[in-house]
């Protein structure tokens, strides 16, 4: 989802996830809050890259 | 270690309760505690009603709600075990996507999340900060280093992305990002003219026992560093070496690679060579004809060869091209270029160009030669150059300086400082110089320093920005900061 370009979908996802992050057990919790954290700020960042793109074309 | 949370809600509501079913309002439970001082909140809901999830949040932290019209009936599930609100509204609010503000103690809900540049670069720092303040060992920590001193790229902070891509060497050795660390750090000294220290990561990136991609482009920007740093046949050798042990991989790469060659030989005044150069460029096809750097290399070529006419013509396509106070210094080139071929006509309508960018009093000098040449009677003579004039107020500065007359020094610069159009670079970099030292002992090291930093990427000539370098590092000097006056003089100001 994330690498078709369709971020906002991908973010309501990964903040879906986070919200019930602490039912799972707690080196889980931790594997899947640290990647979906990260992957979370890389949307914002490939979509500001599109737009910087976009800008200067 | 999580435990059950089971505090069913009594409070009555203040913004949406009338909305909610008495049953699904008890179904949520919320309770807090404070750590440190930092109120940490635990909330379960299973498929509840977002705003009373999000009003019973604020009850429990003693805030407030609006901004919900029209979608307060969305059902979501939440399972969060002490953490902060912001993360709690943060996940709640985004799995629907919608955004907050927090101020004071009123929660603010917004119809969608980042759209434009400056709040997607926002959204994504504040990512990163949080997963890497929370998360420090992830596998993805390095990138997210990366992506931090992108952003601050992208934001015209080029020390600070420097700082953060400097984190990595020392924080992950070893790991694969570290060779865009290097590289990307020479690249931006590059950009701030800072040679040596570019040379410095261009040359840790080669000594790089890693795989990467940056093996060509670390050798081309050694070899433009070289050039810069006034040993051309040095760079010449280096491109050569480049060529035959990794070739250009399409034109393109080749044409980037071809002018800094023309560089090289315009640096060595070799101009048939760098003309060459640049012809071999336009038969390539490549979209580098277009660019600034290709006009000006082409102007320096041809008024290197005295073909006054054409160089006047590429300072104007590259004024065209260019950003800044070199737009009105090439249009200047051109005009005093077309006197020298003797066609007024041009060097009129190369005025009128430099009129349409603000103008300057060389330019209005020029006109006037141009009239006389013409034998033109001056309908509306020239105003004499007012005493105001940038030229004039340097002067006065300069005078006011050597007396030691530091408020006179200041009230004359401040108007240049604001416009200092008309003055050349060398001018400009002696304001600059003076307007640091008056403010060194008006409002202190710091503001000085922060005007040579801001200004010295703007000087294009390496002998002007050393000018800056030798103040700074004269002014960190007086200050008993003698590792950083060493810095200054290669060009780097902390």
């Amino acid at each position: 989802m994330r690498a078709r370009g369709d971020r906002r979908p991908a973010r309501k996802r990964l903040d879906s996830l986070l919200a019930i992050i602490d039912r799972l057990p707690t080196h889980e919790r931790d594997l899947n809050e640290a990647a979906a954290s990260y992957l979370l700020a890389d949307t914002y960042k490939l979509e500001a890259q599109v737009s910087i793109q976009e800008a200067g074309q | 270690m999580k435990r059950p949370i089971a505090l069913a809600l009594v409070v009555t509501s203040t913004l949406g309760l009338a909305f909610a079913a008495p049953q699904e309002r008890e179904a949520i439970q919320v309770e807090s505690r404070s750590l440190d001082g930092e109120l940490l909140l635990s909330v379960r809901a299973n498929d509840k009603p977002l705003d009373n999830i999000i009003e019973a949040l604020a009850d429990e932290a003693g805030m407030r709600v609006s901004g919900f019209d029209g979608r307060r009936q969305r059902l979501i599930t939440v399972d969060l075990y002490e953490r902060p609100l912001d993360m709690v509204l943060e996940f709640t609010l985004g799995s629907v996507g919608l955004d907050f503000t927090l101020e004071g103690n009123h929660i603010t809900i917004s119809g969608h999340d980042a759209t434009d540049r400056d709040a997607l670069l926002r959204a994504a720092s504040r990512g990163y900060q949080r997963a890497l303040n929370t998360f420090p060992s992830a596998e993805a920590a390095p990138a997210a280093h990366l992506s931090q001193a992108w952003i601050a790229e992208q934001n015209g902070d080029l020390g600070s992305a420097i700082a953060m891509y400097q984190m990595i060497p020392s924080t992950y050795p070893g790991y694969p990002e570290l060779a865009a660390a290097e590289f990307h750090s020479a690249r931006l000294y590059e950009e701030l003219g800072n040679w040596r220290d570019a040379i410095q990561h261009y040359d840790r990136l080669a000594e790089l026992k890693i795989d990467h991609d940056f093996h060509a482009a670390q050798r081309l920007g050694r070899a433009r560093c070289t050039i810069e740093l006034g040993d051309p046949k040095a760079a010449i050798f280096q491109l050569q070496n480049l060529d035959l042990h990794s070739p250009a991989l399409d034109d393109d790469e080749a044409a980037q690679r071809i002018l800094v060659r023309a560089r090289a030989n315009n640096a060595r005044r070799d101009y048939q060579a760098a003309l060459a150069d640049l012809d071999q460029i336009d038969q390539l096809q490549s979209y580098l004809v277009r660019s600034a750097d290709y006009q000006r290399n082409t102007a320096i070529a041809l008024e290197g060869l005295e073909l006054f006419g054409p160089a006047a013509r590429a300072w104007l396509a590259y004024a065209e091209r260019a950003l800044g106070n070199d737009r009105l210094t090439a249009v200047e080139l051109a005009v005093e270029l077309f006197l020298d071929a003797n066609d007024e006509s041009a060097a009129l309508y190369a005025i009128r160009f430099g009129e349409t960018l603000g103008g300057s009093p060389k330019l209005t000098a020029l006109s006037g030669v141009i009239d006389e040449r013409l034998g033109l009677v001056r309908v509306q003579p020239t105003k004499p150059t007012s005493e105001k004039g940038p030229a004039e107020r340097l002067e006065r500065a300069r005078a006011a300086w050597q007396a030691g007359d530091l408020s006179a020094t200041y009230s004359a610069l401040g108007p240049v400082m604001n416009d200092s159009r008309g003055l050349i670079e060398v001018d400009r970099a002696e304001v600059l110089c003076l307007w640091a030292r008056c403010l060194d002992r008006l409002e202190g090291l710091d503001a000085a320093i922060d005007v040579l930093r801001t200004n010295r990427p703007q000087l294009t000539s390496l002998e002007n920005r050393m000018r800056l370098d030798v103040v700074a590092a004269d002014l960190y000097e007086a200050h008993g900061r003698f590792d950083e006056a060493v810095d200054a003089y290669g060009g780097t100001y902390r």
